[in-house]
Formats: C-alpha cells, structure tokens, sequence
C-alpha cells in the first residue's frame, strides 16, 4: 500500500505540468506575478524566491471548459542548472496542492488537489528549446495528463535594456482532449522586467495572451 | 498566410528592432543608465588587442557607472557564465544594487559581463561577488580589478 502509494506520488511529481514559464525561480529574495492562458485554462502564480534552488507560490487556475478552478500551493525546485560561455540550460520539478472548486454550472463539491511536473529549457542568445509536463489529480474533476514542447529564435540579438523580441511555436499534447495535439505559434517580448507572449493555437482557434513580472 | 499579411507581420516583428537601434544611434547620454558609445575611450575600455570573449572583459559605460567613477568609485568588471537573456540577467543588477558597497552596475550581453563600481571607501571580495551571483543564479569565471578610474565625462 505505501509502496504503491510512493510510486504514484514520485509519478505524479515527476511526469506533469504545462507552466510555461520564464524563470520560474527568481534571484534570492525576488518575487514574481505570472498570468498564463492556454486552450483550456487560464492561471494566475505569485511566487518567492527563498534560495536560488526553491521558490513557493501561490496558484489559482480556471478551467474554463469545465469550469472549475484549482487552488494550490505551488513549490518549485532548481534541480541543476548548466552553464556555458554561449547557453544556459535549466531542468526543474514542481508540484501543487490544494483544492478544486466548481463554479458557474458545475455544481461538484470540492476536492483536494495535487499536481506535479517537470520544466526544462536550453537556450543562447538566439535560440530556445523547452519541455514542460503535469499530470493533475482533481478527484471527480478529473485527471490529466499535458505535455508541451516549444522552439524559439530571435529575428536580432538585443543588449541590455533593449526591447526583445522571439518568434516561438508550441506544440501541446493532451491526450484525452478532442484534438490531442495543437500547435501554437506565439510572440515574447520582453524589456527590463516585463515579458509578454501573444500567440494563437491554430487548431483549436484559440489565443494565448501570458505575462510575467519580476519584482 | 496571404502575402499582406505576412508583410505586415514582418513589419510589426522588425519595427521593434529598428526603433532600439535608431533609439541607440541617436540617443545622447541620460541618467536612463543605457550602455554610450563613446569617442571618448578611456584607459580602461582601451586595449592593446580587441576585447574577446577570452580576454572579455572591458567596463561597459552608462551614465550611472561614469557618474560612480566620477565620484571616486572603484570600477570592476566581473566574467559572468549563462548570461543569454536580459529578462533573467536582470536579477544580477538586482541583487548587486542591494549592496551597500555598489554605487552602480550594468549587465552586458554582449560582452557577457557585469560592470560594478564600488564606493571609493567599499571593497567587496572575489568570494563575496561569487556568492553574489549564486544569489541572482549564476556563476562567475573571473573579476578584473586594477583598472584605473576613467576621466570625468562632463
């Protein structure tokens, strides 16, 4: 029983989530606002940085096919870092709890939450390559699955201070969803401590508008 | 896609570029704290060969860190590993600018360096910046000192 019960939580920690975020942690003491929206559901996370290895934060989501929301406390962990003259490549898992609510039409009682993922990026001056995965368990809201992967490059390499822009494309699977697999092609900006990602997922006919703040 | 559309894409994806770079070439010094280019080279962003990724590290100027020099400061230059992306680089001038010792500080991308000027009277270690920097989440591979201050640029 505890065994099969380790095995489903290292399983849920380890193959989960579709954060796509930029520096999910921040420098020692930074806090920073992520709003994300994809074609199911749109968040909102607040997080601190305690260590350059761990960041606990505050998440709410909305599903808005199914309409609940999910309301989690959200750690993330560095698990290594690479560095080289030309790149940086990150690997990090993350997890939640809490709990699912139903809203407007969905009348579902609560019920508590976990999710866990793993996030990993490699990229230059010029390039971006990144995964990310969650599997969630709502109870009788459901359980999931997502994983996403996404390239990157920059039209021209810009130096501190100096308006960024990269031209990205997603590619998200869900299984149980009508179209397991979308594709996504997006925008980022970014300048100082703002990013923004405009996008548009041309199979379900949806768009993707995310932020970040660093604080 | 049609072809007015994907042109006007370009458009809207170029003009950003265009607008940084006409901002750069025209801009005249400002407390703004972007990176002058200028005819003005002093002992310290001259040479005796061309600034590498090897020999890397030259002070990159602004306004702030020529003002931080100008009141006496201690210019450094600090060799930075990972520093692809001026959103994430953006936490070393954060965690630098809480210390006491930092009058000013400046990331350059593309010299792959962190410009600090320390206040005449402030010192900050090798081990300390080090620290520093796994603080903001990176790591550093050298710290130039000894440079002598530049001339005003007033």
């Amino acid at each position: 029983m505890r065994r099969s019960l380790l095995a489903q939580i290292f399983s849920i920690v380890f193959f989960s989530t579709v954060e796509a975020q930029s520096r999910p942690i921040s420098y020692l003491g930074g806090s920073t606002i992520v709003e994300e929206s994809d074609r199911i559901s749109t968040s909102v996370l607040t997080h601190y940085t305690f260590s350059p290895e761990f960041s606990l934060g505050l998440r709410a989501e909305y599903n808005r096919d199914e309409h609940f929301t999910i309301q989690t406390i959200h750690p993330t962990f560095l698990i290594k870092r690479w560095f080289g003259d030309d790149y940086q490549g990150n690997l990090y898992l993350y997890g939640g709890l809490g709990v699912a609510n139903g809203v407007k039409d969905n009348y579902l009682k609560n019920k508590s939450t976990i999710y866990g993922g793993i996030m990993a990026d490699w990229e230059t001056r010029s390039l971006f390559l990144s995964y990310r995965s969650r599997h969630l368990e709502a109870g009788h809201f459901g359980k999931t699955f997502i994983q996403a992967i996404r390239f990157g490059f920059t039209p021209y390499l810009g130096n501190t201070g100096d308006l960024h822009t990269w031209l990205m494309v997603e590619i998200d699977h869900r299984a149980k969803s009508k179209n397991p697999a979308t594709i996504t092609p997006m925008v980022r900006f970014f300048k100082d401590s703002l990013l923004v990602e405009i996008g548009y997922n041309l199979t379900e006919t949806q768009p993707l508008i995310n932020f970040t703040y660093r604080l | 896609m049609n072809k007015s559309l994907r042109n006007l894409l370009l458009i809207f994806l170029y003009l950003p570029a265009v607008i940084t770079k006409a901002a750069d070439i025209g801009e005249a010094p400002h407390p703004g704290g972007h990176h002058t280019d200028s005819n003005q080279l002093n002992e310290i962003t001259q040479s005796e060969g061309s600034p590498d990724r090897k020999t890397g590290a030259f002070l990159t100027r602004t306004s702030q860190i020529d003002s931080a020099i100008a009141d006496g400061g201690k210019p450094l230059v600090v060799d930075v590993l990972g520093v692809v992306c001026d959103f994430c680089a953006i936490a070393l001038t954060k965690v630098f600018n809480q210390q006491k010792e930092v009058a000013a500080s400046h990331i350059d991308l593309n010299k792959k360096t962190l410009s600090l000027v320390l206040f005449a009277n402030s010192d900050l270690t090798d081990e300390k910046i080090a620290d520093l920097a796994v603080q903001a989440g990176y790591r550093i591979s050298g710290v130039r000192r000894g440079v002598r201050p530049t001339k005003p640029t007033s």
